[in-house]
């Protein structure tokens, strides 16, 4: 740790924004299966998380 | 309810830590993170926030995503998003349940109480043990005594407002106290308003405890002064303490 502060970012502009739709997304899942992020959440309210890695 | 996590791990890592810690929900490789790109949600800042920490920057630090998250609506709407300042902070579940579901938090599993001139107070946390890094909140009801208020800010010349402080410790980062609109108050003579609370209410202090300290015991105190509409106490200071067990980061 050192004395400089973190830079402050505005995430209202950052990413899509709230009241617009979450664009389309595919991507493999962990078994390398290629997921449709909007027809695998099937209609269903959906958290979608993003970190920065599960290896650090 | 659906969730996915996006990282821009290969799908070989992301088996290994699924299978590890038993996740069943899809983790989403962004490998490359075109799609991280492409949502405008690449960390442009990692290098400072890397810096920030003493860390020297090194390849895995590109291309990460700012950590967060987003709640789409069955329409596929976003209907909240929330970001952390930095790439090492996320929640804890609880408070994802709470702030960002809307789904009731379970009973707390330690909490500690004090009293003193017209104010009582119940503390708890969001969870039993800290990850390092991990956002967890400091849970306070508060009870005013009938008659009584406390002074929010700004306070009239003075006068003490309600505050509140986790003792500082090494590694340890707070968020601005979350608190209710405090309620005008007029004083019979006097033109001015004042800010207050009355009867019960609820504050959270958001906090992480950012190294690896094992467990610890949280300091807290609340500062405050209890006026009637014609007298007021003096400006006590309410001490509770908390335990905190600590548990490693979990990664694969």
């Amino acid at each position: 740790m050192n004395d400089r502060t973190l830079p402050a970012i505005d995430f209202s502009t950052v990413g899509p924004a709230v009241g617009a739709p979450f664009p389309a997304v595919r991507l493999p899942d962990q078994h390398g299966r290629v997921v449709d992020l909007h027809a695998a959440r099937a209609g269903r309210r959906t958290l979608i998380v993003f970190f920065r890695s599960a290896r650090w | 309810m659906a969730l996915f996590a996006i990282s821009y791990d290969p799908v070989a890592v992301l088996q290994g830590f699924a299978a590890r810690w038993g996740i069943t929900y899809p983790l989403l490789s962004d490998e490359g993170s075109r799609t991280i790109r492409a949502l405008g949600l690449l960390n442009e800042h990692a290098e400072e926030q890397v810096r920030f920490y003493g860390v020297a920057p090194r390849d895995e630090h590109q291309g990460i995503p700012y950590s967060g998250l987003f709640l789409l609506d069955a329409d596929g709407t976003v209907v909240d998003k929330q970001f952390e300042q930095s790439y090492r902070h996320r929640p804890v579940t609880t408070l994802v349940l709470d702030e960002v579901l809307g789904v009731a938090e379970p009973a707390p599993a330690a909490s500690a109480r004090a009293e003193a001139s017209g104010l009582q107070v119940v503390a708890w946390l969001d969870a039993p043990a800290y990850r390092p890094y991990q956002k967890l909140r400091l849970h306070l009801a508060l009870h005013v005594e009938p008659g009584l208020h406390v002074y929010a800010s700004p306070t009239p010349e003075g006068f003490t407002p309600l505050t509140v402080e986790i003792a500082p410790r090494a590694g340890l980062s707070v968020w601005p106290l979350v608190a209710p609109t405090p309620q005008p108050f007029g004083v019979a003579g006097l033109e001015e308003t004042f800010l207050v609370y009355e009867g019960m209410f609820r504050v959270s202090l958001p906090f992480s405890i950012d190294v690896a300290a094992g467990a610890v015991t949280l300091d807290v105190r609340v500062r405050y002064q209890a006026c009637s509409a014609t007298e007021c106490y003096p400006p006590a200071t309410l001490a509770l303490t908390l335990p905190l067990a600590g548990e490693d980061l979990i990664r694969e």
